[in-house]
């Protein structure tokens, strides 16, 4: 129900922010927001305590680093972003503004299936 | 929607209309969904149904965003908890302790002011984590190293002057403190040491200025707000030494911490050493009751399997000469006094590749690790980190008298971690498990926890650092003459914060209009 009343509520910056930047731009910024403040933790390589983490909890069945996945849904990276889940705490907004967990979101989706 | 002590909703519906006034209306947060962020997702209090809960949170971008929201806390009398990024996981994360507190968050205020390479210092805002600052550096390509615990997520002004602890040559965090600007609760921006000297130069240089040395009030404080503060930086050492020291037996601990102590105390080991126990600490294990051993390796039963001994980490830095002999003189000592120690060491020379370092190397050349966030289960238990004599001999005595007690509540306590980051004093940590549901195990735990506090009072030890739910409890041990330090610290707080609005309660210290009633 969090997730669904955080959609609701922000399905409007959602569109306000697609429509002023265009896709590819939102991507863009997604990946240097992602850059900044996830990939010390999710990224590719050795001593990634996300990747490590995401590796030894699905055995190779999805890539453990974040930036390759395709089956990342928007409710499910908002969730993981904002609310507690074992070994990550949440991420505030004063941390990682909404505009900016968008533009991750477009990031993470964007070789997702249609 | 909780609201604050002693105000009626409509009232505090005005103030969060001031408060928006201040600091614009999406820096004020209110709804469930974003006060959630802002719980200690690993409290003891949660289960027991006693975890304070966040009225409002407020995130002002600047000073005199600062000065708006404490006037209005000062106008409504709301208390208020001050967190920087909300990281102190362990003691609290970004939890107040009087329900109904307002959560001023400094995370927007995250600039980095000044990197002086020449000088080695940086003048940072409270929302800069060590991670900023690293990246930071490296961007601009500077020959410096910053120092910090891990993981390096958490706020470089926090963590200092919540007297913290970090793993390289600039471990004793608090130490490389140089400089504070802070609004006092009544809204006056001060600034200490030669920042008070209008032109000065040497803000971030000279710590004491005239006069005395008031720094040290703003540190684990509920006085004010810092603002902006100095943090000394490490020029990058042409060669560095990450080393670990392998004693095989429970007792080894004790010529192992008489040899470490002169080491530490003359430099020859620069660094924060640590050591811990194989039989487990807060890495392999946590506060919770079924999730590994919680810090200080107390398993719920008997010991777990494993080698028993101890090991410790070590950084050497400087000339590449100075730091082999002081390593070969420190594996000398070790041997000559401990059978069958092992010793394991990698030596690094600038220009320095991370990706070519140990995570435990890195830990001690200041670089950000990451790989030891997942391993550090938080749990929901209390730690109690004491103060204890630098001496093998009383370390033991320390280790067997927690132990004894520990078997009354049919749990065990196998000693360690320890951080020697201040060189002449062992800083050791013990605890309690607790659950994130079950109200009868956290009700036991907390039993155990307060006698442990009255056990370690009898016995001299204090605690450097308390967590949220026990600072009262840890602030009980300093009673000397009648407790007239606590009375010295509730003059000082009553005179510079009259309205009683910074952290009340912030270690065992209450303003006056709570005082009643506290033990």
């Amino acid at each position: 129900m969090r997730i669904l009343s955080w959609l609701s509520g922000f399905a409007a910056v959602v569109f306000v922010v697609s429509a002023a930047l265009g896709q590819d731009d939102l991507v863009a910024q997604g990946r240097e927001v992602y850059m900044g403040r996830c990939e010390y933790c999710h990224g590719p390589g050795p001593q990634k305590g996300g990747t490590m983490t995401l590796q030894l909890r699905y055995q190779g069945a999805v890539p453990g680093v974040l930036a390759e996945r395709t089956n990342l849904t928007p409710e499910y990276i908002r969730a993981v972003v904002r609310t507690a889940t074992p070994g990550m705490t949440p991420i505030r907004i004063t941390e990682v503004s909404e505009q900016d967990l968008e533009a991750v979101i477009a990031y993470l989706t964007r070789y997702n299936e249609p | 929607m909780t609201i604050p002590p002693g105000l009626s909703q409509s009232q505090f519906d005005d103030a969060l209309a001031e408060f928006r006034g201040v600091v614009g209306n999406d820096w004020v947060f209110t709804i469930e969904e974003h006060i959630e962020m802002y719980r200690d997702t690993s409290s003891p209090l949660t289960a027991l149904g006693e975890q304070a809960i966040p009225s409002a949170a407020v995130a002002p971008e600047n000073v005199e965003g600062v000065q708006g929201v404490l006037r209005v806390c000062n106008d409504y009398r709301i208390p208020i908890w001050i967190i920087s990024t909300g990281k102190n996981y362990t003691y609290g994360g970004p939890d107040a302790i009087v329900n109904g507190s307002v959560i001023l968050d400094l995370k927007r205020m995250n600039r980095i002011l000044e990197i002086n390479e020449e000088q080695a210092y940086a003048l940072v805002e409270p929302g800069v984590s060590q991670y900023d600052l690293w990246i930071e550096i490296q961007r601009r390509g500077m020959k410096l190293w910053i120092d910090g615990p891990s993981p390096a997520y958490s706020s470089i002004i926090a963590n200092t002057i919540e007297r913290g602890v970090g793993y390289g040559p600039l471990g004793e965090r608090i130490n490389a403190q140089c400089g504070m600007e802070v609004v006092l609760a009544t809204g006056e921006v001060v600034r200490t040491g030669m920042g008070a000297v209008a032109n000065s130069e040497t803000w971030q240089q000279y710590k004491y200025g005239l006069g005395p040395w008031v720094d040290g009030l703003f540190s684990q404080t509920s006085l004010g707000v810092v603002t902006k503060m100095g943090i000394w930086l490490y020029p990058e050492p042409p060669a560095f030494r990450s080393a670990e020291v392998y004693v095989p037996n429970h007792e080894d601990i004790v010529p192992m911490l008489d040899v470490l102590r002169p080491l530490r105390i003359s430099n020859v080991i620069p660094n924060s050493a640590s050591a811990s126990t194989n039989r487990g600490g807060p890495v392999e294990g946590g506060f919770g009751p079924g999730g590994g051993m919680p810090p200080g390796g107390m398993a719920p039963g008997g010991p777990p399997p494993g080698p028993p001994g101890w090991r410790c980490r070590l950084g050497y830095y400087g000339y590449e000469r100075v730091v082999d002999t002081n390593w070969e003189q420190t594996q000398d000592e070790f041997a000559s006094v401990i059978d069958n120690c092992q010793f394991v060491s990698e030596r690094y020379t600038a220009p320095y590749n991370p990706d070519e370092m140990l995570s435990e190397s890195k830990l001690a050349a200041g670089i950000p690790s990451f790989q030891e966030i997942p391993l550090w289960n938080h749990g929901n238990g209390w730690a109690a980190s004491m103060v204890v004599p630098f001496s093998g001999r009383k370390y033991w005595e320390f280790l067997e008298t927690i132990d004894a007690f520990n078997r009354q509540f049919g749990r065990r306590y196998f000693g360690g971690p320890l951080h020697m980051h201040s060189p002449h004093a062992l800083i050791a940590l013990a605890g309690v498990p607790g659950s994130a549901t079950d109200r009868d195990f956290n009700e036991r735990s907390r039993e155990q926890i307060v006698q442990l506090h009255q056990l370690a009072r009898e016995n001299g030890w204090g605690e450097y650092r308390a967590p949220l739910s026990m600072m009262s409890e840890a602030m009980a041990a300093y009673d000397w003459n009648d407790a007239a330090l606590l009375r010295f610290n509730e003059r000082i707080k009553d005179a510079l914060d009259p309205n009683g609005i910074i952290a009340p309660g912030k270690n065992g210290i209450w303003p006056a209009r709570m005082r009643e009633g506290q033990a």
